[in-house]
């Protein structure tokens, strides 16, 4: 398996607070990984870093071995970014018009769409299961369908890897089946590279094929054998966590594990 | 009853309405969007002062408004950044400053009180056939810039900084919309006066907001009603003997309220 994304000793401080606290990581292309910790622990930042839209302040970040900077099909990337959908609820773009905007960057100034650009469109809706509202003002959608919108528009511009932060808050859990559905067949039959963040340490487990978990700026590589002891949870999460929380999850990871 | 179109002055009224009839919602549609629906006033107050200096240095007033109203642009973007958190006190600045420095120049220029009023007030009857050109050649320059970027101003409208991300070159299309709010704050002033250019641009746009299915949609219909308002208004100001300015305003305000209903209705 060939790396995919790669962070050699990656660094990050706003203004002067530090937020990536030396980071190594290595995705293989295929996997399906998910980024946990809790809020503020810079999972979000470090899923910028890595789409290449913050520079870190010391450290690599390589796409398929090139400087992310340096990349420039750029269209190879797809991000959904975190609480997408707290963009003004009443523009008036249709959905259609909002998954096209995934196309604009790949296509450059001066062109406009063609015919096969809006075939595009539709099949990215057809994956996501949204085709039938594809006419539909996107402030009119739940909130489960304008994050699947929003994962169509990534989706266009044809991308290796997807990025997706938090994609789940603020949906009902039907809505979250379904999105878990859309990712699994986007990372097995259409060969896509995800990373996905959330802070719910247990909803994603069974969904995903590896975990890293943040904790203070720093990356721990080993949160998916779930061999915490509470001690090491509260390190890294910095507050106590109840174990027991989601009974049934939990046992169901130990019995695959 | 007077035939409206056999009078040259109002041949050329409705000319440089139906230009800008066009242009400013348009333009206004997207400030509208963006929430800087008070961008238009404020770059309208500016523009006073750009119409005095052109009186002052003997420059056409348009052409002295084009560039004032660029330069403040650009002094809104710097104020903004440095009042990150207050940027509304950026637009209140240059509001203030526009119509100071209008005031000051206005009385260095020995220029008639009369013509100043044109541009507060807008004057149909005072429009050469030079104002009619110009508006024609910037009306275009309008229409074409907003043609070749409308995908891009589309989605950093939406979401400026998933545009940006995307690979966007945000900064320019920014800059280069800035230039055209600027031309079309210039060439609307002259019709429907500095202090009602913003209703042209942002009620047929609010309107249109309430019936639009899509983004396409709310350009067209924007379009569309302030057509229309133009139109009649210079019609009813005719015949009524009324301000063109005023009666435009008044009558997008009518389709505006019965677009709310209409909206109620469904
Ligand atoms: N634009 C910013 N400027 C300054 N500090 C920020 C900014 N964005 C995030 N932070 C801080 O960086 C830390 C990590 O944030 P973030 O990456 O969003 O965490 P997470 O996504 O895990 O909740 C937090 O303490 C947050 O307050
Ligand atoms: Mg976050």
């Amino acid at each position: 398996m060939s790396k995919i994304v790669e962070l050699k000793n990656v660094n990050f401080s706003y203004n002067d607070k530090k937020v990536l606290n030396n980071i190594n990581l290595t995705i293989d292309d295929g996997e399906f990984v998910g980024l946990i910790g809790p809020n503020g622990s810079g999972k979000s930042t470090l899923v910028k870093i890595m789409i290449g839209d913050l520079t870190p302040s010391s450290g690599e970040v390589l796409i398929n071995g090139i400087n992310v900077k340096d990349i420039k099909k750029r269209s190879i990337i797809g991000y959904v970014p975190q609480k997408s959908y707290s963009f003004n609820a009443s523009f008036p773009a249709s959905v259609k018009e909002v998954v096209s905007m995934g196309l604009y960057g790949k296509l450059g100034l001066f062109k406009k769409l063609s015919k096969d650009d809006w075939e595009i469109v539709d099949n990215a809706l057809k994956i996501v299961d949204m085709i039938d509202y594809k006419d539909r003002l996107i402030g009119n959608l739940s909130g489960g369908q304008q994050q699947r919108v929003f994962i169509a528009r990534a989706l266009v511009s044809d991308p290796k890897i997807l990025f997706l932060d938090e994609p789940t808050t603020g949906i009902d859990a039907k809505s979250e089946d379904t999105l878990y559905k859309i990712l699994d067949t986007l990372n097995k039959q259409n060969k896509i590279t995800i990373i996905m963040v959330t802070h719910d340490v247990w909803a994603i487990s069974d969904k995903v094929s590896r975990i890293v978990c943040m904790g203070n700026g720093r990356l721990y590589d080993r949160c998916d054998t779930l061999d915490f002891s509470k001690k090491e949870l509260v390190e890294i999460y910095g507050y106590p966590v109840k174990l027991d929380m989601h009974h049934h999850q939990n046992e169901n990871i130990n019995n695959r594990l | 009853m007077l035939n409206i179109f056999t009078y040259d002055f109002m041949i050329r009224a409705f000319l440089a309405g139906g230009f800008i009839s066009v242009i400013a919602p348009l333009v206004g549609s997207f400030l509208v969007l963006r929430r800087l629906s008070q961008m238009g006033d404020t770059l309208s107050h500016v523009a006073l002062a750009g119409v005095a200096a052109g009186f002052l240095i003997g420059i056409n007033p348009t052409i002295g408004s084009i560039i004032f109203v660029i330069l403040s642009s650009f002094g809104i973007e710097r104020l903004r950044k440095s009042y990150f958190r207050y940027s509304e006190i950026s637009i209140a600045v240059v509001m203030s400053a526009g119509m100071a420095i209008a005031v000051i120049l206005l009385s260095l220029s020995s220029g008639s009180p009369a013509n100043i009023m044109n541009y507060l007030f807008g004057s149909i009857i005072s429009i050469n056939n030079t104002d009619v050109l110009l508006s024609l050649i910037l009306s275009i320059a309008v229409i074409t810039v907003i043609y070749i970027f409308y995908k891009e101003l589309l989605y950093i409208t939406f979401d400026e900084e998933a545009a940006l991300i995307s690979g966007i070159p945000v900064n320019l299309v920014n800059i280069i919309f800035t230039m055209i709010v600027a031309i079309t704050v210039a060439v609307s002033m002259r019709i429907v006066g500095a202090l009602l250019v913003s209703a042209l641009m942002v009620i047929p746009a609010a309107a249109s907001l309430k019936i639009a299915k899509n983004f396409r949609q709310t350009i067209f219909y924007a379009i569309l009603f302030s057509f229309i308002s133009v139109f009649a208004g210079i019609i009813l100001s005719f015949y009524l003997n009324l301000s063109p300015g005023g009666s435009i305003v008044i009558v997008s305000l009518i389709i505006m309220g019965l677009a709310s209903i209409k909206k109620a209705g469904n």
